[in-house]
């Protein structure tokens, strides 16, 4: 049955894109605020909550650490980054509960009108990954998983189009039927 | 668009389900929302199996020793990755996850999220594996119980005290207080 609110919803989901430049206007504290309150509204596994939020806004900062992780100068431009890192938690969980974390907080922000970016370029690179965990002053214990950029977009870019995002071809019914091997691997 | 902070509020994790059927329709643009995930370098590394059958959904409630009551969730999404699509397919299909339940929040269905992706091997993997025909290299990272909710939760609210503790300014350590906005006064205006 096709709703209002689902309509909607669809609509700021297939709005999201990755902006990679951004106005200088400030992000409201109070939008800042709803971001990060969808990040810890977010389910995490036994309701372990493992995440926290570090505000980034000095651009100092900001350009160190793009220039040590190699990001596009303009990220950097972006008024606010969020750093979300996580406390290990027992079964290693962490990493999932700080990525729904952080996609509620990007769904949160394309509905306040705010452009953003998911940013994890250590991937592979655990020197890099040390560097910007120290600069962010993290116990040992603690680990960054991913820096959100967030600030109103230099330019529209267009919504994500229902008919492309939505690949049949990636959807089984019942049992798996195109794979790559006609055998299960058990 | 700002009712998507109210869905947000409103999603819940729910135990109990109607025996009412879910359209094609439906699930089609749960998928949809699934599939605009952000992914790193826009590699997709996620598949999806709809399970439907009831006989199937028990099985493997049974095998993952799941509440029972989550199997009679009308469907279950079988959330797959093909691993070496990404490196970074475990947070790929976490946010896949994340918004189909923030979907199905916002169509008036519960989802609940079942997470599976630790449990190589244990008897819940093995059922799964061969029901569903995984093949290698793929892992089960998860199931979403999909269904109309058969009981009612009240929206989320945001424990001020977490709030104020997991806020760090610049650096960990620097807490901020600032109290968390008020949700009552502000959702849902629009």
């Amino acid at each position: 049955m096709r709703t209002r609110k689902g309509t909607q919803m669809l609509r700021t989901i297939l709005a999201r894109r990755t902006h990679t430049a951004f106005q200088d206007t400030p992000v409201p504290e109070s939008a800042l605020n709803h971001i990060l309150s969808a990040g810890m509204l977010a389910p995490t596994r036994f309701h372990q909550r493992p995440w926290h939020f570090i505000i980034l806004r000095d651009a100092e900062v900001k350009q160190e650490i793009a220039s040590a992780l190699r990001l596009k100068p303009s990220l950097a431009g972006a008024p606010i980054w969020i750093a979300v890192v996580a406390e290990e938690d027992g079964p290693a969980a962490w990493d999932l509960d700080a990525a729904a974390a952080a996609q509620s907080m990007l769904i949160a922000a394309t509905a306040l009108g705010l452009g953003s970016a998911w940013l994890m370029p250590w991937l592979g690179n655990p020197d890099a990954l040390g560097r910007v965990e120290q600069l962010l002053g993290l116990p040992a214990n603690v680990h960054l998983a991913m820096i959100l950029a967030v600030g109103f977009p230099a330019e529209e870019l267009p919504a994500h189009r229902e008919e492309e995002v939505y690949e049949s071809s990636r959807v089984h019914l019942e049992q798996v039927r195109h794979a790559p091997s006609n055998a299960p691997a058990c | 668009m700002y009712s998507a902070i109210e869905v947000i509020q409103q999603r819940r994790t729910l135990r109990r389900f109607t025996t009412a059927n879910i359209s094609d329709d439906d699930i089609q643009r749960l998928l949809t929302a699934a599939m605009a995930a952000p992914s790193l370098m826009g590699r997709k590394p996620w598949h999806f199996v709809v399970i439907r059958d009831a006989e199937v959904k028990k099985r493997i409630a049974e095998a993952f020793r799941v509440h029972p009551q989550l199997a009679e969730a009308p469907v279950w999404i079988a959330f797959l990755a093909d691993v070496s699509a990404s490196p970074a397919w475990r947070m790929d299909l976490s946010a896949a996850v994340m918004n189909t339940l923030l979907q199905a929040t916002a169509m008036g269905l519960g989802a609940t999220w079942i997470g599976t992706v630790d449990s190589k091997w244990t008897p819940g993997q093995v059922e799964a594996c061969r029901t569903l025909y995984i093949p290698e290299g793929w892992e089960l990272f998860a199931f979403v119980a999909v269904g109309k909710p058969a009981e009612q939760r009240p929206p989320h609210v945001l424990d001020p005290y977490v709030f104020s503790t997991r806020v760090h300014e610049g650096k960990w350590g620097n807490r901020r207080q600032v109290p968390s906005p008020q949700y009552h006064s502000e959702g849902g205006k629009q």
